[in-house]
């Protein structure tokens, strides 16, 4: 593949701004798809308190 | 009833919400902005504003979802009550449903363009006819003309809006998952393969090509140090965070809603907006720009995205240029580029469509049939203005009060509610419960204190911006020359009501002179309209509450103590 039309600092750029990008959406993917809710999806996360239910008491 | 559904899977709920914010917006407004706005140093402020703006603002957005899910709601007005005791709030959410049935009347319109686009280059259509002509076959316009009718293009729109009708009906899981898991992977696999073979040309190899594909993709890259300093990039980059990541529309809300009360919305709605940006910034610099680049050359290319969109060179330049990729390959790759705006379209539209099916469900207890048909009903009365006046008319105007300016103004909305109202530590709470990532503690302060901020920066600046552009108001300034003589720019808000990008030129016809007449009075009644369906929907919400309190006060009394 013929790169010429490139610029040094333009492929800085790309490339910087690109493997930014890249990296991150791979480790989220990666995160997700070896987490313990994707894993086990029943799985209920003991380090999390209780969800409150409110009662909405402000109806119009 | 919406209540009791659920996401299949969490691969599924990435992919749609991944297919949510992938839009158009990222292969022809991205580039577009990317060259206008300082190249490679314009990725400084779009990054900067990706976390101090969009990240915090996704985190909000699925934070109030799941909560207001865990209470029943699945549309913002419910969502945005239970976050509150002030009654208002749930008139500001109905914002979020303006937002998405707006936005969806003339996305929608776009989307059965380019489902039009697909099938006439797979047919071979665009090596004998021009893609100018067909454009104007389809939508029916012609120059100076208010009305613009074309059967097939109202029956392509027609249809387009019953493939998402028909895919909302079968609901969250059975629809609108199952199209993500099948169009986001082919999405990345069409932008790939015209990627490659885009940058893979080469004018040695080519006769037809002037320049290299590269030369296109250094105008996108390229930086511009001296932009760094200049505010207009920073609203520009801003602007562009807001339409890429469908934040402030209600959107997200709706589809994080249907997680259950644990389930992590952290990492997911991370993974969520980097899978975006991969689409955007990799995807969508390395498609439109380097190929047009190629055979138009970097002059003509520059004047055509000029205004800082790509939609031109996307539908009137790109299928002729595909011609020279040879006569069994032009039909594909026309194809594979208007079949990925089609995919990244839809999967973008069933996200406006599902909070409005949503709120009949909850509130009204709709099944989900009757939803989808009444929300069929009212796309149905919005796209007749849509599609049969010229562009300028009613789809300008809708593209400009709803699907720009009221995603600002709902998003300051919800960041007040989230971080001031509801309470900034409850709020955390919220977006840590059953977290499986360790949010920095600085988005804390960033969503109480900068994103705010940011976001009323970004509004009074779309509001009061003068006709000479914030750059040219900041250089005159700078210079010495002192501030210049005040007058609204045509994209101002109040540039937009004054109607000051619709005035008659000097020397106009009487014909010209009442086109213009024509569409300035169009867009009055058009802004009445939207007035109208808020209105509508208020009503419709106090009548649901009201309906509520009567239930509740039914309940306790009857119920012995």
């Amino acid at each position: 593949m013929n790169t010429e039309g490139m610029t040094t600092s333009a492929w800085i750029f790309m490339g910087l701004v690109w493997a930014v990008v890249l990296a991150m959406t791979t480790y989220c993917f990666a995160r997700l798809l070896t987490s313990r809710q994707f894993t086990e999806p029943d799985h209920d996360p003991d380090h999390t308190p209780p969800f409150k239910e409110e009662e909405e008491d402000d109806l119009a | 009833m919406a209540k009791n559904e659920r996401w299949a899977s969490r691969v599924g709920l990435v992919l749609a919400m991944a297919g949510n914010a992938v839009g158009l917006g990222n292969f022809l407004r991205f580039p577009a902005q990317a060259a206008q706005n300082g190249g490679g140093a314009f990725m400084i402020p779009y990054l900067v504003s990706l976390v101090v703006m969009g990240i915090p603002l996704m985190w909000i957005e699925w934070t109030m979802g799941r909560y207001g899910g865990g209470l029943g709601h699945h549309s913002t007005p419910g969502i945005f009550q239970a976050m509150s005791r002030s009654r208002a709030w749930k008139y500001a959410g109905v914002l979020g449903l303006l937002t998405c049935l707006g936005i969806a009347s003339f996305y929608l319109y776009i989307e059965s363009w380019c489902l039009s686009y697909a099938i006439y280059s797979l047919l071979g259509g665009f090596s004998a006819e021009p893609p100018g002509d067909f454009f104007n076959r389809i939508t029916g316009q012609s120059p100076n003309e208010v009305f613009a009718v074309s059967v097939p293009g109202l029956v392509m729109f027609a249809v387009c809006i019953g493939i998402n009708i028909f895919i909302l009906s079968r609901g969250v899981a059975g629809g609108i998952e199952v199209v993500a898991k099948v169009a986001m992977p082919l999405l990345i696999l069409f932008g790939v393969v015209l990627a490659v073979k885009g940058l893979s040309s080469h004018p040695d190899a080519d006769p037809n090509m002037v320049e290299s594909p590269w030369v296109g993709l250094n105008y996108i890259w390229e930086p511009d140090y001296s932009e760094l300093g200049n505010p207009a990039v920073w609203l520009a980059a801003a602007g562009q965070i807001f339409f890429t990541l469908s934040i402030g529309m209600g959107s997200i809300h709706c589809y994080a809603s249907y997680l259950r009360k644990k389930d992590d919305v952290a990492l997911t709605g991370a993974t969520t907006a980097w899978t975006n940006e991969l689409c955007e910034v990799v995807l969508g610099s390395a498609i439109l720009l380097p190929i047009a680049v190629s055979y138009l050359g970097l002059e003509a290319v520059r004047q055509s995205v000029a205004g800082g969109s790509g939609f031109g060179l996307a539908f009137m330049t790109l299928p002729t240029l595909f011609n020279n990729w040879g006569p069994s390959f032009a039909p594909l790759a026309g194809f594979l580029w208007f079949g990925l705006l089609f995919l990244a379209a839809i999967t973008s539209s069933l996200a406006m469509g599902q909070p409005v099916m949503a709120f009949l469900e909850d509130e009204f207890k709709f099944s989900r049939v009757k939803a989808s048909w009444a929300l069929m009903g009212m796309l149905l009365l919005l796209a007749v203005p849509v599609a049969m006046i010229h562009e300028q008319g009613v789809f300008a105007d809708f593209d400009f009060w709803v699907g720009t300016f009221a995603l600002v103004v709902f998003a300051l909305l919800e960041v007040v509610l989230f971080a001031w109202v509801f309470g900034i530590d409850k709020g955390w709470e919220e977006l840590m419960r059953g977290s499986e990532l360790n949010v920095p503690k600085f988005f804390y302060y960033m969503t109480k204190y900068v994103t705010p901020v940011f976001i009323m920066v970004i509004l009074l600046a779309a509001v009061f911006k003068p006709s000479v552009g914030w750059d040219g108001f900041f250089r005159s300034i700078g210079s010495g020359e002192g501030v210049p003589a005040w007058e609204w720019a045509g994209d101002s808000v109040i540039g937009k009501i004054l109607h000051k990008d619709l005035v008659t030129p000097e020397g106009a016809s009487p014909e010209v002179a009442s086109y213009y007449q024509t569409l300035r009075s169009i867009r009055t009644y058009d802004r009445l309209g939207l007035i109208g369906i808020f209105l509508f929907f208020s009503a419709l919400v106090a009548v649901a509450w009201s309906r509520k309190g009567k239930e509740k006060g039914m309940r306790e009394g009857g119920t012995p103590a």
